[in-house]
């Protein structure tokens, strides 16, 4: 593809500027989307009808009315707060759902990076986020932040080992890091049929990384105010708000790739299977948030540590037995 | 009963890290307390209520309630007004069960006059009290459900507790704050109509609405482990405290106002008296949600009962003039025990009078329920005490 | 002002569990006007005194059993509907103390704790029940003189009932009555830095600006 004028070194970088366009864009409408649908979501659930008025069908511009809106309010900086820590934070985290998204495959040449050891890239990067949360606690100088981005730190760091193990199991199954091989595996079987206990450990642990209810401590908004965001508004705040909905969508597609067979259906294009596994898993996630109350912080730990953390090494063992013993 | 040394002495309290031992632990700096400002302004306090917070990590050491910020003085600024003006006023003391405000008012004055009420003034007011009952009880439910991070039974909530209300508003004129009661008996009647739609109103909410709060909420897992041992009260510590309805009655006292004292009709009422055993956060929301089918009950056997006639006793002097002497009335709100001390000197106002709120005295026990608790159960105790901050500062 | 020309002034019948409207009006001569009432109160010393009313015979049976064990307990007339007790302020927190442990009577439930001005004096009511036998309903009156602003004191029952705790700061913060022996005595309902006195006094005036003002004066 490359035009025998151009550098090497030239065509890299604008394939690059290219490649971080198109996912920033895709991932921006996404959250869009996704935020709408969460107001509708939860407005039809709670006998409301949700955003309305706004625009388009069923209000569907509604969050572009809300980016306008958070991009003209006041930015209030908290003055005695770590001034630099503060300002980072929200593109810190922004930066790794984002970048999580440059290895998803779509189809089986529709990835932007076709990375050979994708699995360790993903859990290696959404360790960020954890990052972000603390810098925003700590930055704000606020006391509410602080205790948000103490139990991020407790909480995102207890759920990320049961999610590697039930990334573990599945690299096991598939006997590949690389998620395009990894959706190729699952043409005749979908994953979550053998893998169903990683499957579940993983979804339970992705809700809890994307601080989503029942596990949002870190934010919990009738204790800690907002938690970590307490001090941050317009487009700050609108920031770490997009930052939660990418999330959202990279933890569900991450999920369709690995145990919901991918691209891979009958009839539609492989990207549109994709979408609609995606968009399906991230409506468990909302069905799930707005029904169930929040948990307490030794009970989100006794969970992530005696129960998904042993359920998901024995699912290691039994995948391990399994591939010794049959083949 | 054993006195406050027993009460510190309690098992709760052993092995519980006490502010004297946090601050020593500060001086040799294993560990720093943080304290917390939970209030005037935020999400969960119910209204304007500053909970000093001291907290090792997550744990509380001592939650310190700091009220005030609504206070109006109401019982001086009722030293200078006529009875028959202080019945709507009372109103805005519990604003979320208005009808119990304005009846211990009337009850206090009418006892002292020796005024006798028609039969179906008595039957209506109990009507009207129990249907506040559940429609506090319903708000109650949302709060408390928010207060531990679900929003969406709270909006169920809302919506019935509108139908309620359109209820009230159609009887009364008003949707909250009702002066719908009268020194004397009651502003105006009900029409039959009135009471058909309340018929079906009831007939709902048994059917449809109270199961959707069973299941969304109250049956749910994450409620139970959130709920059960939470907050404990026991029985003793709850009596020498003071608490009172809902709060006593999860302690495992059967005791209500309703049962003691003669008003309303409610003595020819067949209701149970829902109580709990531990006197955790469950237990409180367990007898709530049973008070919600026991005032069902109770408004349909009055409605059954209802008799014909006049609302407004006919023998209901012209000028309300209360006798030389002291009264204590009380009355069973949704919160507990409200109480009124008349203290007359024989005029058009009252000398003096004391509103015994009971979400005043149940706040007393909040730092008791917290102490070594998580700042999550701070929050899901403060919600099952069920504070009403009008009524807490006066 | 002694016990007997304070009950002397009432006229009314008590009734532990009055039916609604069963109780005979009290006797009309016994009202004064409203705002000379505590002064009237308290030189009413030569009204005519009459044998204080019969209590019905549940109370009569109680107040008989208190003062077998209490004898300087004496009976306030003024109260309806309960047994009325009055104390003097040194014997209150015994007196007290015993109807919590007193068998018969065990009144476990401080339900209110109150205080009322009558400008020579203030009066603290203690609201006592049985939560077991609702029969059993005293109210204990304590009478603490006072001129000017002064704060009398008597002591503090927090020991008795932990309850007691914020309605005595109540009662400390609206009406200045000092509890001897209360843990934590400060204001309640008032800032605690409030200079204005204590509202509830009869003789408290509201010394701040009419209307606040909202900008600096030039």
């Amino acid at each position: 593809m490359q035009p025998e004028w151009m550098a090497p070194w030239l065509w890299t970088l604008i394939l690059a500027v290219v490649k971080t366009i198109v996912v920033i864009a895709f991932v921006s409408l996404n959250a869009a989307v996704l935020i709408w649908l969460e107001r509708k979501v939860s407005g039809h659930m709670q006998n409301r009808v949700g955003p309305l008025r706004v625009g388009g069908p069923a209000g569907i511009l509604q969050s572009v009315a809300d980016i306008i809106k958070l991009l003209a309010k006041e930015d209030f900086v908290p003055q005695r707060g770590d001034r630099w820590i503060w300002w980072l934070a929200p593109s810190v985290a922004f930066a790794p759902a984002f970048l999580v998204f440059w290895v998803l495959p779509f189809g089986p040449h529709l990835v932007v990076e076709d990375f050979n050891v994708g699995l360790i890239f993903i859990t290696a990067v959404t360790s960020f986020t954890l990052l972000s949360i603390f810098m925003a606690g700590w930055g704000s100088n606020d006391k509410y932040s602080l205790i948000g981005a103490m139990r991020a730190g407790a909480q995102l760091f207890s759920y990320e080992i049961p999610m590697a193990m039930a990334l573990v199991a599945v690299a096991l199954a598939t006997g590949t890091l690389n998620l395009t091989a990894i959706v190729e595996k699952q043409r005749h079987m979908w994953l979550i049929v053998p893998q169903i206990l990683a499957f579940l450990v993983f979804y339970i642990s992705s809700v809890a990384e994307l601080n989503r209810t029942p596990f949002d401590l870190a934010e919990a908004e009738s204790e800690l105010v907002a938690g970590y965001h307490t001090e941050y508004s317009g487009i700050r705040w609108s920031m770490f708000f997009f930052a939660e909905y990418t999330n959202l969508l990279t933890s569900s597609a991450l999920a369709a790739i690995l145990f919901l067979g991918g691209w891979h259906g009958p009839w539609l294009p492989g990207w549109a299977w994709l979408l609609i596994k995606t968009y399906l898993l991230v409506f468990v996630g909302m069905w799930i948030r707005w029904t169930l109350p929040r948990v307490r912080i030794d009970q989100l730990m006794d969970l992530g540590w005696k129960f998904l953390l042993p359920v998901s090494l024995v699912n290691i063992a039994a995948t391990g037995l399994y591939l010794v013993v049959v083949r | 009963m054993k006195g406050v040394g027993a009460v510190a002495e309690h098992p709760k309290l052993q092995g519980v890290y006490s502010p004297e031992e946090a601050a020593q632990a500060a001086r040799e700096g294993t560990v720093e307390p943080l304290t917390i400002n939970l209030g005037p302004q935020h999400p969960s306090t119910h209204g304007v209520l500053r909970v000093i917070t001291t907290l090792d990590g997550e744990t509380v050491l001592k939650a310190d309630p700091d009220i005030g910020y609504l206070h109006r003085n109401w019982e001086k600024i009722v030293e200078s007004w006529h009875y028959p003006q202080i019945v709507p006023f009372s109103d805005r003391n519990d604003y979320l069960s208005a009808i119990f405000n304005e009846w211990l008012v009337c009850r206090a004055v009418e006892e002292a006059m020796g005024i006798e009420l028609t039969e179906r003034a008595q039957v209506l007011r109990t009507v009207f009290a129990e249907l506040n009952r559940l429609v506090s009880h319903q708000m109650w439910f949302g709060t408390y459900a928010m207060d531990i991070g679900a929003f969406t039974p709270f909006l169920y909530a809302l919506r019935d507790r509108e139908w309620a209300y359109d209820l009230f508003e159609k009887a009364t004129g008003a949707r909250q704050l009702y002066a719908y009661f009268r020194i004397g008996g009651l502003r105006n009647d009900v029409s039959d109509a009135w009471v058909q739609e309340l018929r079906d109103y009831l007939d709902y909410f048994e059917r449809e609405a109270y199961p959707a709060y069973m299941d969304l909420l109250y049956n749910n897992e994450i409620f139970r482990v959130r709920s059960e041992g939470v907050g404990v009260v026991p029985k003793e510590v709850a009596i020498a405290y003071g608490a009172s309805g809902p709060m006593l009655r999860a302690s495992g006292v059967r005791h209500d106002i309703r049962r003691v004292e003669r008003y309303g009709v409610y003595d020819r009422c067949d209701f149970d008296i829902p109580v709990g055993k531990n006197g955790d956060n469950l237990d409180r929301a367990t007898v709530r949600m049973k008070e919600m089918i026991e005032s069902i009950k109770i408004i349909r056997q009055c409605l059954d009962m209802l008799p014909e006639g006049e609302v407004f006793s006919p023998k209901t002097p012209r000028v309300i003039k209360v006798p030389e002497g002291d009264w204590y009335v009380r009355v069973e709100s949704p919160r507990g025990e409200i109480g009124l001390w008349l203290v007359s000197t024989g005029g058009l106002q009252p000398y003096r009078m004391k509103w015994r709120a009971p979400s005043f005295v149940n706040l007393q026990l909040l730092n008791y329920m917290t102490r070594g608790e998580k700042i999550a159960d701070l929050i899901a105790s403060l919600g099952t005490i069920d504070i009403i901050l009008g009524e807490v500062d006066r | 002002m002694d016990e007997e020309t304070q009950g002397a002034a009432e006229g009314g019948a008590n009734a532990a569990r009055p039916p609604e409207g069963a109780r005979p009006r009290p006797a009309s001569g016994s009202a004064a006007a409203p705002g000379t009432a505590g002064a009237a109160r308290g030189g009413a010393a030569a009204a005519a005194p009459a044998a204080p009313p019969a209590l019905p015979p549940e109370l009569q049976r109680l107040f008989d059993r208190v003062k077998e064990q209490l004898p300087d307990v004496e009976r306030d007339e003024r109260v309806h509907g309960a047994l009325g007790l009055r104390v003097a302020p040194e014997r209150a927190h015994a007196v007290l103390a015993a109807l919590r442990d007193m068998d018969g009577v065990r009144c476990n439930y401080l339900s209110n704790l109150a205080a009322v001005d009558w400008k020579d004096a203030i009066e603290v009511a203690y609201h006592l029940f049985n939560l077991d036998d609702p029969s059993v309903r005293i109210v204990v009156k304590v009478r603490l003189p006072y001129q000017g602003d002064e704060e009398p004191e008597v002591d503090s029952v927090t020991d008795i009932w932990p309850t007691a705790n914020w309605h005595e700061r109540e009662a400390y913060d609206l009406l200045g009555v000092r509890f001897r022996g209360h843990p934590d005595l400060r204001r309640i309902l008032l800032p605690e830095t409030y200079q204005g006195g204590h509202p509830l006094r009869k003789s408290f005036v509201d010394r701040r600006p009419k209307r606040q003002r909202l900008v600096r004066p030039r």
